[in-house]
């Protein structure tokens, strides 16, 4: 048990830095472009904040408690690889491609004109994004709360999840229902110090159906994302762009193209173990897993 | 008790894996970025004998160059242009050489030389850049004279510029104009 639970802290730590070097990544890009560059990975936190909220939409009527974690992998859409800046009249691709890397994209641009090149990064070249974080739910007369709390310190960066989220049965209200019904609300907040402010909010509705140790479940969420960077530029007098030929600080808000998913998944209920794993279709699709220890 | 724990480890480790595959953590260890450098030339005299323009440059001349030097593990060619600052003599045309070599003195090997024929400065002049196409030979030789990392902070370039047949034919001319590069930069942020 003491491996599982160092396997899961490694797999955390693994993300979070991995986030916390994202600063060098967008000190080559301005903050009129930063937003669609940024867009696609504002879109994965999102989703990665309002996945694995539930795994049923069962709550007990008297008192429940658990306590588990989640696992993810958002899988990147192509078309999210790539984007075409606003360059300036006089300026045209040198490489044949009107479009550059998104973060998680391949080449960055390179536009010729009067003033020399305006260059653009290229992105991390990965089709996936990982995730995982704890969560623990207390549920009392048909309504739960989910709390979600990471608090990470590395290479003196300070990295942290918190998530809350409140869900109340409906089904209950409805006599003989077949099935499982709940509405919830979550918020969460993701932040790297001096470098991502992040929140995250989500509405769903969910359904689920028992059938001895086995639950089918789905749901409709409705979710948005912001995020704010604080980065450093690292100018350049060389550069054809002007918001880029100076070292300075920027910030900029940056909205993720979230809005709607559904989910569909399963669970296996092993005594006070639930394994539950599931698929979201949404702007960016995603495979989620979880295990939760319950009563 | 031990069922549970295999259980946990059959779900657990495929997810725990995804993570540490190491691709996603490769991707955030690197960074790839396009680096502009320029190298400047002032062309001034009468249009019968324009002085050959040449100077050298170094990668240190470059600011993106300057502030990851310690990071940079590979440079590659990515596109040159050809662009203009400023000119006094709006109806000057002529045929530009331009000449980009490794190394300097004597020693310099050619990596590209091209000629702009009937180029005329006003037709660039705030509106565009002249993109210079490079062979796939040419393109080769930068990449080889960058090919070695541990040379980058001792790499030198030269740069020529002459001017043939320019007209109107016995004008004083003042021209600024700058020959661009665009290299490819793979930073190791580890």
């Amino acid at each position: 048990m003491k491996n599982i639970f160092l396997l899961l802290m490694l797999a955390l730590l693994i993300t979070a830095p991995s986030l916390s070097q994202i600063d060098s990544h967008f000190g080559y890009i301005d903050e009129k472009e930063i937003a669609q560059f940024a867009k696609p990975l504002v879109t994965s936190l999102g989703i990665a904040m309002n996945t694995g909220a539930f795994h049923t939409a069962h709550i007990p009527t008297f008192f429940g408690f658990s306590i588990g974690v989640r696992g993810m992998i958002m899988m990147i859409p192509d078309n999210q690889k790539t984007f075409t800046p606003a360059i300036p009249a006089g300026y045209k691709s040198a490489t044949g491609t009107n479009e550059t890397a998104t973060f998680y994209g391949t080449d960055g641009g390179v536009y010729s004109g009067p003033g020399g090149f305006i260059t653009y990064p290229s992105g991390v070249n990965e089709s996936t994004l990982p995730f995982v974080f704890p969560q623990a739910t207390v549920s009392i007369l048909g309504t739960e709360l989910l709390l979600r709390y990471v608090p990470l310190n590395i290479k003196e960066t300070k990295i942290n999840l918190f998530g809350i989220g409140l869900k109340h049965s409906v089904s209950q209200y409805i006599p003989f229902c077949p099935v499982d019904l709940a509405v919830q609300v979550l918020y969460n907040k993701f932040n790297v110090e001096n470098l991502v402010t992040s929140t995250h909010i989500a509405f769903s509705g969910q359904v689920s159906k028992t059938f001895a140790v086995v639950t089918a479940y789905g749901g409709v969420q409705y979710e948005s994302s912001k995020l704010t960077f604080d980065y450093n530029i690292k100018g350049d007098p060389t550069s054809a762009n002007p918001l880029l030929q100076t070292d300075r600080k920027v910030s900029a808000d940056v909205t993720g193209d979230n809005s709607m998913r559904l989910t569909v998944g399963g669970a296996l209920s092993l005594g006070f173990f639930v394994l539950n794993a599931d698929y979201s279709v949404g702007s960016q699709p995603v495979a989620s897993a979880g295990i939760t220890f319950e009563f | 008790m031990k069922r549970f724990r295999f259980l946990l480890f059959l779900f657990i480790v495929p997810a725990a894996a995804l993570l540490f595959n190491g691709c996603i953590l490769d991707a955030f260890k690197n960074l790839v970025q396009n680096m502009p450098i320029d190298y400047t030339f002032t062309l001034s005299g009468n249009t019968t004998a324009i002085p050959k323009q040449t100077g050298t440059f170094t990668l240190n001349d470059s600011k993106t160059y300057r502030d990851n030097k310690d990071k940079v593990k590979q440079l590659r060619y990515k596109a040159a242009a050809f662009c203009v600052s400023s000119n006094t003599v709006p109806s000057l045309q002529g045929d530009i050489i331009l000449t980009l070599k490794a190394g300097s003195g004597i020693g310099a090997t050619t990596l590209f030389s091209k000629t702009l024929a009937g180029f005329k400065p006003n037709d660039y002049l705030g509106i565009q850049a002249k993109d210079l196409p490079l062979t796939q030979t040419e393109i080769n030789a930068i990449n080889s004279y960058l090919s070695n990392s541990d040379l980058f902070s001792s790499m030198v370039f030269t740069t020529e510029l002459s001017v043939q047949n320019a007209t109107p034919a016995n004008t004083t001319i003042a021209l600024t104009c700058f020959l661009s590069l665009a290299l490819e930069m793979t930073l190791n942020l580890e």
